[in-house]
């Protein structure tokens, strides 16, 4: 046995030094060399590339360090983007650890907000809802970010160049373009006007539909519950979802929240023709409604236009599933628009601004990194045309106009977006009272859909429930 | 006098010194202090608080103006608030219905399984699966089981020639929808109760019942349940209570709605705190608490009553 081993032994040894003979001294240099010279071809190009898509804001920075955690709504146009952009980030500030805490959507303003009064300092920056912006600042959750960005004017005046200011002065509080700036945001939305290109030639209604009736008809037209096809979808559940849907009704038709004339300017003025004109449309609509529109927010009425069931949506918050073949199954034939506007003379093509941005809170121990991070989030071509192209590609919804306009063909609804901005509202007032008011007028507008109650009876309880809340708040006595 | 000095020394151990009693109560005390701080921390302190704001107006969204205003969010809610006196009303249809059909089917089940067959033990076990199950993962597939137009349950109605239904998604339906979810998951708990209780029924009584040819309903009616009704007092009480305080299936199916068809009080309490009337809220969780206590209270006195006659009679019989 021993002398067997003992051979193997002696033949495998053998064999190596004969393959190590086989290759000379000159062949092994050879490769050597075209080796390095591939790896210094490969690092040049990509080098190349990089400097490519760099822009004059570009620098890397591994001084500042520490966690940044921040709570953001899952998946969609918030939590997918961001960790889009996130690798890059890593390459730019390799010792600054962000970790992307994600919860539902549907419960992020009121997490955000116990959080935001609860002096938390486990949170470094809350991506949420512009409409938050006055109510954190009455918390004093929010850290100014004046002093930050002034150290970089050069990427300030880019972000505030190619930002609508409609957008941008969400983020301030007071919300002026002279208010004290609390935030930055990336992402851009408007309730936007969807529709199914083929089914509308199929009908024989190829118009868009520019007001409330026309969109009623085309409703009416494509309505057919026998072959599983709605005519009509939108947020309807009670609470904030319905609310937003009644006040861009009211807004098209000329509504306001509150009488601007009367002492004060804070009274609710939704009992008069124009609330009566927009709930009557709503209900029209509802007609030829989805069977989970009653109970819906976007997720439910995103997957029934995207699996086909629901064909219509003129007053929908926007998204970039129904255009991404990866969610949807019509993704060449859903088309987008500006929201329909009501036929009286004092109405208007006003659709509802939304939108979602980022504030550093008040109790961050780790300010400056936070600070990096947001702006990165922020950043387009100027600083990296990847940060661009990471965040549209990862489901992202720029605020940005340049961003816009470079991916329309990809994302066909950011042209409805260019459309709506200019024109836009805010989708809630702009006061700390805001998500309350919101959900009463969204709680009566479910009231009247189900016929709990009447139009008019609804009307008068939002006037009274919104009185009630201003009042309570010092806006009168 | 060694044995003196034994009886002695046995005295002192029987009752201790004062020093040593004071030195034993300052042990209990030390050892019971952390549950007191925890328990004044997390029970009593935010009781008081809720109540405190239930005198209040406080808004989440807006804490710098927090006032007293007396009993002014009570007689909101009491007198002004339209979903205050539904969601009340929905709770009590909620639990009335749930808590009986669980009762009836329990029992039913209970008397198919009380015999000696072998399959009876894989049984026992298949229906207790659903008990184990997390409300919130049932709930999301009983939404997508009920979805109106590409779910299941649809799917076999339609296959033998009814309707659809709409479910959880319109307001006549959608309570109906969300009981059935909640009587498929607790069914099984009062049967394996009820099972539990038929099983300790001494075979000497069946055994007379048996010689004296009581059979069917009267055996039911006069052996039976009589026999198990301290049991069945058990599982009205823990189904009661649990059924008042249901929110994650709901919240998971339909989070109150559409409209307010599934709003049961506890819903509504979250749905009062998201709109950020932390007031408004407490006084509600007070009233609600009160009221469910009130009704609560007189159904188990009668239930009581009727166990302790029950108690009285069944001896006598067996």
């Amino acid at each position: 046995m021993g002398t067997d081993a003992e051979t193997l032994a002696r033949q495998t040894m053998e064999q190596t030094r004969r393959r190590k003979a086989d290759m000379t001294r000159r062949q092994m240099l050879a490769a050597t060399a075209a080796t390095a010279a591939l790896a210094g071809t490969s690092l040049a190009r990509r080098r190349a590339i990089a400097q490519e898509t760099k822009g004059p804001g570009w620098y890397t920075d591994d001084k500042i360090s520490g966690k940044v955690v921040m709570l953001v709504s899952a998946g969609q146009r918030w939590e997918l983007p961001s960790r889009g952009v996130l690798p890059l980030f890593n390459e730019r500030f390799p010792n600054i650890e962000v970790d992307i805490q994600p919860g539902p959507h549907s419960e992020m303003v009121t997490k955000m907000m116990t959080l935001a009064t609860s002096r938390s300092s486990d949170t470094d920056v809350l991506y949420t809802d512009f409409g938050q912006w006055p109510a954190f600042e009455a918390a004093g959750a929010m850290e100014p970010l004046q002093p930050y960005a002034d150290k970089d004017p050069g990427w300030m005046n880019d972000y505030l160049n190619d930002v609508p200011g409609a957008i941008s002065k969400g983020y301030r509080v007071p919300a002026t373009p002279e208010g004290t700036l609390y935030g930055l945001t990336p992402d851009g939305n408007a309730k936007l006007h969807f529709y199914r290109r083929d089914l509308m030639k199929e009908v024989g209604m190829e118009k868009i539909p520019d007001t409330w009736p026309e969109a009623i008809a085309l409703a009416k037209a494509l309505h057919k519950p026998d072959k599983d096809q709605y005519g009509f979808i939108t947020t309807g559940r009670r609470g904030g979802f319905a609310g937003w849907v009644f006040w861009g009704t009211l807004a098209s038709y000329g509504g306001e929240w509150f009488d601007k004339q009367a002492e004060g300017g804070w009274h609710p003025t939704f009992n008069n023709d124009k609330g009566h004109k927009a709930l009557e449309t709503i209900v029209e609509l509802m007609k030829y409604r989805h069977p989970v529109t009653l109970n819906a927010t976007d997720d439910e009425c995103n997957t029934a236009l995207a699996n086909g069931t629901a064909v219509y949506a003129p007053i929908q918050w926007g998204t970039a599933v129904l255009n991404n073949p990866e969610y949807s199954k019509f993704p060449d034939v859903i088309g987008t628009d500006i929201v329909p506007m009501g036929d009286t003379p004092e109405s208007a093509h006003r659709p509802l601004m939304g939108g979602l941005g980022q504030m550093v809170s008040t109790y961050s121990k780790n300010k400056a990194a936070a600070w990096e991070w947001i702006k990165h989030l922020n950043s387009a071509d100027y600083v990296d045309s990847r940060i661009s192209e990471a965040y549209v590609q990862s489901a992202g919804q720029p605020s940005r106009i340049s961003l816009l306009t470079k991916y329309e063909t990809l994302r066909p609804h950011f042209i409805g977006l260019k459309k709506s901005f200019p024109v836009a509202v805010s989708f809630v007032p702009l006061i700390p009272e805001a998500f309350t008011l919101s959900d009463i007028l969204g709680n009566e507008t479910t009231a009247v859909i189900t016929g709990e109650k009447s139009i008019e009876d609804a009307l008068k309880a939002m006037e009274k429930g919104v009185e009630g809340v201003m009042m309570d708040s010092g806006y009168y006595g | 006098m060694a044995e003196l000095s034994a009886a002695q020394r046995a005295a002192s151990v029987a009752t201790p010194r004062p020093r040593a009693r004071l030195r034993e109560n300052q042990v209990a005390w030390l050892l019971i202090t952390p549950t007191i701080i925890i328990l004044v921390a997390l029970s009593v302190y935010p009781l008081i608080w809720s109540g405190a704001m239930a005198f209040r107006v406080e808004n989440l969204f807006n804490p710098k103006i927090g006032k007293w205003v007396g009993f002014r969010n009570f007689d909101f809610l009491l007198f002004n608030d339209d979903t205050f006196w539904k969601t009340i009303w929905l709770t009590f249809v909620w639990c009335a219905v749930v808590v009986s059909v669980q009762l009836v089917l329990g029992f039913l089940l209970a008397l198919l399984m009380d015999t000696t067959m072998r399959a009876v033990g894989v049984l026992r076990t298949l229906l207790v699966i659903p008990v184990f199950i997390s409300p919130v993962a049932m709930g999301l597939t009983w939404r997508f089981m009920f979805e109106p137009v590409s779910g299941v349950i649809n799917y076999l109605i339609t296959s033998v020639g009814f309707d659809r239904g709409a479910w959880h998604t319109a307001t006549d339906t959608a309570l109906v929808a969300v009981m059935i979810a909640e009587i498929w998951q607790w069914t099984p708990f009062v049967t394996l109760i009820m099972l539990a209780g038929m099983q300790g029924i001494s075979p000497e009584v069946i055994e007379a019942a048996r010689l004296d040819r009581v059979r069917g309903w009267t055996y039911l009616q006069r052996i039976v349940i009589p026999l198990i009704w301290p049991v069945i007092t058990v599982v009205i009480l823990l189904r009661v209570v649990d059924s008042m305080r249901i929110f994650d299936l709901i919240y998971v199916i339909t989070r109150g709605g559409p409209g307010t068809a599934t709003l049961l009080a506890s819903v509504n309490t979250y749905s009062i705190f998201q709109s950020g009337r932390l007031g408004v809220m407490a006084a509600y969780g007070f009233l609600i608490v009160i009221l469910i206590n009130i009704v609560v209270f007189a159904f188990l006195r009668v239930l009581y009553r009727q166990e302790k006659a029950s108690r009285r009679r069944a001896p006598a019989r067996a």
